[in-house]
């Protein structure tokens, strides 16, 4: 009998790093916090609100996103989009993230 | 109902920089409006929030960098500093305790005054482990925050400490803790009785006139040289506390206490005037003796005390230079 709580960290811990990956893809157009949310549910990545969020900040503040808030709605929203540093960022790591699954897909043979 | 949005809100937010505030207030705002429907009610909030975590949880999400008070690299150095430091703080401040108790004039029944002294000696305790803490805490976190400038790579090969050579030189911190409890204890209740009530222990002769044991001239100086003792007991505690092992420096130490402390028996047992001058006579009178005779059988027990003391002080110190001259020869 395995302990599904070991089990469950270790899935969350192989996820981490991908989501980044995701949330990076998603951002080639506009896109705001509950929409990408959204958009990540349909393509069946599983990220819970509260780590999207903060993510979308964070990597603001590393440069990889830009933002601008839209007053026209009844509602002012925020809205990310990948910026040209971000751009770069995403297909050397998309290169990476191929490298990492032949490796890993070569070691599990 | 809304309320309960502001509230969550203002629950994270306050728990972040001021300048950054404002602006994820507007945008978790928006973000939970977005995911809630047109009209919502409270069991569409409630779930939303519980979504979106704990708000201790998501303010620690959105500050990007890890703060600590002492962080995990430093924590095992923290405890282990903290437990030696705490040791020594509550040892200093509990002799200091006992001192303050013993040397205060005695007004009061032996008991209460007894009770008054251990009273005092845990107060003090007390606040030699608060004041430990708090010391023992700003010092690490001053490391804390003058290791968050320096890189965190850096060290050397020449930093590792050395391997500790034999475990047979290993010295037991429970066996010292409770040698030094009870060390302090019977030298407490010795001294205070030595220094405090010694005009209590004599001889009631059937005439009931009272003859004291002890020669009060010689007494004080016997007193004040066993509180020396007791302080380089204690003194040599910690050390063995702290270091956990024996060495060469810790036996000789070790061993010179031994010495002190068996001359000071010594030399007190065999001063002809310890005894209190007419006490003898005192005993003389009741029970039919000579005084020679009183005092030969005093002289034979004051032998069998000197010999048993000179074969456990030999037997402590040998044994103890034997443990370490084998396993410095094992270590070679």
């Amino acid at each position: 009998m395995i302990d599904q709580s070991i089990l469950n960290n270790l899935i969350v811990e192989l996820r981490r790093g991908t989501q980044i990956l995701a949330v990076l893809s998603s951002l080639s157009k506009t896109q705001y916090g509950y929409s990408l949310l959204q958009t990540l549910e349909s393509k069946n990545i599983l990220i819970e609100a509260g780590t999207l969020y903060p993510l979308l900040r964070r990597l603001e503040s590393q440069g990889l996103l830009t933002s601008q808030w839209d007053t026209s709605e009844s509602r002012p929203r925020k809205y990310y989009q990948l910026s040209d540093d971000g751009m770069e960022l995403f297909v050397t790591l998309k290169k990476e993230w191929k490298n990492i699954q032949a490796e890993i897909n070569a070691a599990l043979e | 109902m809304k309320d309960l949005i502001e509230r969550y809100i203002y629950a994270v937010v306050r728990r972040l920089p001021e300048a950054s505030q404002e602006e994820i207030k507007e945008e978790l705002k928006a973000n939970i409006y977005d995911m809630l429907p047109g009209n919502p009610t409270e069991e569409h909030i409630t779930k939303v929030l519980y979504d979106l975590g704990s708000p201790r949880d998501l303010a620690v999400k959105y500050q990007a960098k890890e703060r600590y008070l002492v962080s995990p690299r430093y924590y095992d150095d923290y405890i282990h500093s903290l437990k030696i430091v705490s040791m020594i703080f509550v040892l200093i401040s509990m002799v200091s305790g006992l001192i303050e108790g013993i040397l205060a004039p005695v007004e009061t029944e032996i008991f209460e005054h007894i009770v008054s002294i251990i009273a005092s000696t845990f107060a003090e305790a007390f606040q030699g482990l608060f004041g430990a803490f708090a010391i023992v805490t700003l010092v690490f976190w001053g490391i804390e925050q003058a290791q968050l400038k320096t890189s965190r790579c850096e060290w050397k090969v020449s930093d590792l400490p050395e391997l500790p050579k034999q475990n047979a030189l290993k010295i037991s911190r429970t066996e010292t803790i409770f040698e030094i409890v009870f060390e302090t204890v019977f030298s407490v209740i010795f001294i205070m009785i030595l220094s405090h009530y010694h005009t209590w222990i004599g001889y009631y002769s059937e005439a009931n006139v009272f003859t004291p044991f002890f020669n009060p001239d010689v007494l004080g100086t016997f007193v004040l040289l066993f509180i020396v003792s007791l302080l380089s007991a204690l003194c040599l505690s910690v050390l063995k506390l702290i270091k956990g092992r024996w060495s060469s420096n810790l036996a000789i130490f070790s061993t010179l206490y031994d010495l002190f402390s068996f001359g000071l028996l010594i030399f007190f047992l065999t001063q002809s005037n310890f005894v209190h001058p007419d006490f003898f006579q005192a005993i003389s009178l009741d029970s039919g003796l000579s005084v020679a005779e009183i005092a030969s059988g005093y002289e034979t027990a004051i032998r069998v005390i000197i010999i048993i003391v000179t074969i456990t002080t030999i037997l402590s110190i040998s044994t103890l230079w034997y443990k370490i001259i084998k396993a410095k020869h094992k270590g070679r």
